[in-house]
Parts: C-alpha cells; structure tokens; sequence
C-alpha cells in the first residue's frame, strides 16, 4: 500500500456511492466523507489541504453545481471533480464553465475513476 | 290574405342556427376574439330577424322600416368579422379596423335616416325590396371589400399556422359570405330571388364542425352527440310547422273554409312525410358538412379524447422514464464496484456484509423503479390504498430531478409531514399529478428560476387535510388565462393538448379533493392541491 498523501472530501447523499467511492479510493487516498452541501462546505472551511472535492450533482436542498459555485467562490484554488447520473452535453460545458477540475459519470468502473482521480489530484 | 314568403323561413333557420353558437360563444369564448366573433354572429342573427320580419310582411311602408333596422345589421356583419380576424391575428395594423368601423358608422347612419333604404322599389311575390341608390352601391362595395379582406387575411394565416383540412373548411365557410352577397342583387335590378339566405346557416354548420373538430378561433370543446341532434330537430320542426301552415291554408283556400279536421289531416300527412324528410335530410347534412353520422362522430369525438388523454400520459412516461433511467445510474453503481470488489475481497466478512446489506437494498431499488414504470405505463383502473405522502412527493421529485437539473431550476423542498401521515389515494394517478404540475412549472421557467414543493397538515373540524404547493418563480399567468387554466384544451403553449391540468383537476376531484391555482404576472405560479387525510 502506498503511502496516503493526498486528501480527498466526498460528497453525496447516498450511503452507497458514498460507500463505493470509499472502497475505490481509500487504499490510496485520505477520505472524509459528507452526506450534503452543508456538511460538505462546513468540512472544507475546518480542513486545510483536501486536494480534491468530489462532489454529486443530484442531491436535496442544494445540488452540486450551486455548491461548486460556492466552494469556487469560497477557495477558488480548490480542485473539484463531479460525480454524476447525467451524460449532457449542456451539463458538461456548465461544469467547465463553472471551473470544475473534471467529472466522472456512473456507474463508474473502478479503475476509470482511479485513473481520473489520479489525473486531476496526483 | 296573410302570406308567410319562404325568405321568413331562411330567417327563421339563420336565427335558430346562429344564437345557439352565438350564445356557446360568449359563454366558451376564451378571448377577445372569440367574443368579437359572438357580435359577428349577433348581426347575422340580427339580419335573420330582419328576415323573419320582412318575409310576414305584407306592407311596403311597414317593410321600408323593417329594411333600414335589417341593413344595418347587414353593415356590422363584415366588420365584426374583420375586427375577430384582426383580433385571431394579433394584428397590429389596425388601418383596416379603423376604415372599416368609419364607414359602418356612415352607412349605419345613412341606412337608419333613410338614405340608403329610402323607398320599396321591387318585390317577389310577398317580398318587399328597395331601390337602388348610390349610396347603396357605395356601401355594397364596402362590404364586398371588408369581406374579402377578413377572407384573404384568414386564409394566410390558416395557410401558415394550420392543416391543409383546417383551410377547407375555411373555403366552405366563405359560402356563408358568398350566398350573402346574392341578397343585394335584386337591388340592382337583378330579379333573382335571393335564395343566398339559405346559404347562410350552412356557414354557421361549417364554422361549428370547425369549431368543434378544429378548435377554430380557440375554441375548444368536445362536441356532444345531442347537439347536432337537437339543431336538426329545431330545423326539421320548424321547417314542418311552416309548411304545415302554408298547405293548411292552401287547402283552406281551395276548399273554401275553415276547419279543425283541416287542420289536423294536413298536420298528420305532413307527420307522414317529415319523419323520412327528416332521415334524408339528416343524411344529406351528415354527408355534405360532417362525412360521418353523429353518432360517428360522437364516437370518433371519444376516441380522440381517449387519445389525447393517453397521448398526455405518454408525455409524462416519457418524462418519468428519462428520470428512472438516471435514477437507476445509482444502484447500478454501487452493484458493479461491489462486484469488482467481491474476486479480492470474498473473504472479507464485513466488506461482504456491509456490500450484500446494500447489494439487497438497491436491487429491490432497481425493481421499485421499474414497478413504478410499468404500473404507471399500464391503463389500470384507480387503486386506491392509504399512501405516505412524503414518500410519494419526494419519490416524484426524484424523478423529475435530471429535469430541473437541466434547466437550471432549484427545486426547495419544505415537506413537513412525516412518512406517518397516510392519504387514500391512487398512487399512480397523484405521481401523474405532481408530474404534470412541476413539468408545467419546468416549462413556465425556460431560463431557470425555483421550484419551492412544501407540504403540509391542515387540521379543521372537517377532518384533516394534506396540502401541497408547487410555486414557481415564472413569468405568472394572466388573471383572464388564470380563470381557464382548468379547461380542457386550454394551453398557453405552442406544444401539448392543454389536457394536462383538466387531468389533473379531475384526478384531484375524484380523490375528494381540491386545486386552487393562483398566479401573479411576473413573479409567478402557485398550484395547491389538499387532500383529505386519514
């Protein structure tokens, strides 16, 4: 096992996505996980250097784009990857536009992501 | 002797043919146009009086009087007709509708102070007409104008905006004008009598089945099998009592005297002959105006009902299965890493029981999914079974989600009532409900805007009650358009059967509850639907 640099929030509402991006990344990455914007936004403000924010698009109350909006707006610096059901080309071009790093579209294959991760983040 | 002439009896069905539609439309006419349309048929009505009238009259002096009320319903017909087309077109040259009202007023006026019908020159028969003036063919000619105006204007635009079927009945509905214009020829010194009138309701025929079939003028009903049953009826009776008067006194004037048993036998042979009169004629309509008999028609009327009614359920599926196809990205995810997982892993008994626990639960996931889909895709009859509420709001929601997504619409959910509290409801059909109303909301916001869904408990003596708001942040709906949202064919857009919210509505009323809408130009819609609540 390599030794775990590099430190990666989660963000999605749903326990198993939580649970599957877990079981991919944590052999090689540090992982805190958050279950809503809230939470997602209040860790990133309390938790120096994540390299990554990985973050859902679908999700209650605030979805991950008007948090990407946030975070960007907040730590403009920080790298963010979205992680999403949906395959539009509008939807890609709104990502890029509203500065995120890359997105990865489920269901995912466990080395696609690590793959993409490891692009993004080192 | 007192004599009906046969120009009553065109008065008599031009009356009985156009207050019926006159009256339709000014109760269903959703708009200024429409109700423009209604004055237009209020003036032909108005000539058909005047028909009624100048056909009973024996008297020249009595005639002259009844002509210059009469022509100048003639007057109003064209520009009443012009200023609908105006209306229908949104029209912004209004140099046509200000020429054509100038010169009504003229001529109106000329036509009542005696300038235009100034004495009764020629006659046929019983039928008092008067002479020619030019003051006359200068209004003749005006009409003439305005008429083919109205005409060339409609027809382009019907060109443009509609079916080529939708222009002929158009055509056929110029009859109406056409046999109009044979009613001034006699003036001229033409002797033809002018048996246009008859031509006339035809018109009216012409522009219901449109009405009807068509929605012309945004008119939009179902038409119903008595109807056209209860026209033919009044014109078959009409036409039989006349004639039964006319042979009565014939035959009185033959025989010499007068008498009940005359009277009764003439009826009773006329009864004879008007059932089959009536069959033909019933036919002849059914074949000349409508290609089918009404109770085809009635049919047919059904089934297209049937078909929007599906078709507006397909929208919905349509809609549901792009969100199912998102919704079941999640699961699948998580059943394909725990596969990858499971040829390292195998032996690692919480990894194998955390992932079977969650295998197990998005499975059945999967299934609910596709249960939803099918049972919604399936024309079942209402199952009504208590149902939480909550579950069901956010269930929809989560569909409708990749929708608000990609237009940019925030949905905010405020759902203060927990899964506890139940409703008897059919759940299939309150999923269609909320379908409808957020995608109608979706549609209201284009360039995005917010949704906010909240739910609440309404305690009252009565009985709890559960409510659900849907308010938008779209442009809002008129108060006029407001009043109608709920009729059936009504839509503001340029897609869809404006079926939708009638759906809704009766949905909503067959599970005894009720949906109040209201809206604010520019700030938005909200639609609120409470249901009783066990």
């Amino acid at each position: 096992m390599t030794e775990k640099t590099r430190k990666i929030l989660i963000c999605d509402d749903e326990e198993g996505i939580r649970e599957s991006l877990k079981l991919i990344l944590e052999d090689h990455y540090d992982l805190i996980l958050t279950a809503d914007s809230e939470q997602c936004l209040d860790c990133l403000a309390h938790t120096p250097d994540v390299d990554l924010v990985m973050l859902d698009i679908k999700m209650p109350n605030k979805n991950g784009l008007e948090t990407l909006k946030e975070i960007k707006a907040r730590h403009s610096s920080q790298k963010v990857m979205m992680v999403t059901g949906y395959q539009s080309v509008e939807l890609i071009s709104e990502l890029t536009e509203l500065g995120a790093e890359g997105y990865v579209t489920k269901p995912f294959a466990k080395e696609e992501l690590l793959l993409k991760v490891i692009n993004t983040c080192g | 002797m007192y004599v009906i002439d046969p120009f009553a009896i065109s008065g008599i069905l031009i009356l009985i043919t156009y207050l019926p539609l006159c009256a339709l439309i000014f109760v269903k006419g959703p708009s200024k146009a429409t109700r423009m349309y209604g004055l237009h048929l209020l003036a032909v009505s108005g000539w058909g009086l005047g028909s009624i009238l100048l056909g009973t009259s024996n008297e020249p002096s009595t005639s002259l009087a009844i002509w210059k009320y009469s022509y100048a319903c003639v007057l109003c017909i064209p520009v009443f007709f012009q200023h609908t087309v105006s209306k229908l077109l949104d029209n912004k040259n209004q140099l046509y509708i200000i020429f054509a009202y100038f010169q009504l007023t003229v001529f109106v006026t000329l036509s009542l102070s005696g300038h235009i019908v100034s004495n009764t020159g020629i006659h046929f028969k019983n039928l008092y007409y008067f002479a020619y003036s030019h003051t006359y063919l200068a209004s003749f000619v005006c009409w003439v104008l305005i008429v083919i105006i109205a005409h060339v204007q409609l027809f382009q635009y019907h060109r443009h905006k509609h079916s080529v079927q939708h222009n002929k009945t158009l055509f056929w509905a110029a009859l109406g004008f056409f046999g109009g214009i044979f009613n001034f020829l006699p003036v001229f010194g033409i002797r033809l009598y002018p048996f246009g009138n008859f031509l006339i309701p035809i018109y009216v025929f012409i522009i219901t089945y449109a009405i009807f079939k068509y929605h012309l003028f945004e008119i939009k009903l179902v038409i119903k099998e008595s109807i056209t049953y209860s026209l033919l009826i009044t014109i078959v009776s009409i036409f039989y009592v006349t004639c039964v008067v006319w042979m009565e006194k014939t035959i009185q004037s033959i025989v010499g005297y007068d008498s009940v048993y005359i009277s009764i036998i003439t009826a009773f042979l006329f009864g004879l002959l008007i059932i089959p009169l009536k069959n033909h004629l019933q036919k002849l309509i059914d074949k000349l105006f409508f290609k089918k008999s009404p109770n085809e028609i009635a049919l047919e009327n059904k089934q297209l009902l049937q078909q929007i009614t599906q078709s507006e359920k397909y929208r919905t599926l349509a809609t549901l299965a792009s969100g199912i196809a998102h919704e079941i990205r999640n699961p699948l995810t998580i059943i394909k890493t725990f596969t990858e997982f499971l040829p390292q892993k195998h032996r690692d008994e919480e990894f194998v029981q955390k992932y079977s626990a969650l295998t197990a639960k998005e499975v059945t996931r999967i299934e609910d999914l596709v249960n939803q889909l099918m049972s919604y895709s399936k024309p079942n009859p209402p199952q009504f079974r208590p149902t939480a509420l909550r579950n069901l709001v956010i269930d929809s929601l989560d569909v409708l989600s990749s929708q608000l997504l990609s237009r940019k619409i925030r949905c905010r959910r405020q759902i203060d009532i927990g899964s506890e509290t139940h409703v008897n409801v059919d759940p299939n059909q309150i999923h269609q409900v909320i379908f409808n109303i957020v995608l109608n909301a979706i549609e209201a916001m284009p360039s995005g805007g917010e949704l906010i869904v909240s739910a609440d408990l309404l305690s009252d003596p009565g009985g709890n009650r559960v409510r659900l708001s849907f308010r938008d942040s779209g442009p809002g709906i008129e108060p006029d358009h407001l009043k109608q949202i709920f009729d059936p064919f009504f839509t503001q857009k340029d897609f869809g059967t404006g079926l939708g919210l009638a759906i809704v509505q009766s949905i909503i009323e067959n599970h005894n509850g009720r949906i109040i809408a209201r809206s604010k130009v520019g700030e938005g819609t909200e639609m609120v639907i409470e249901l009783p609540a066990d």
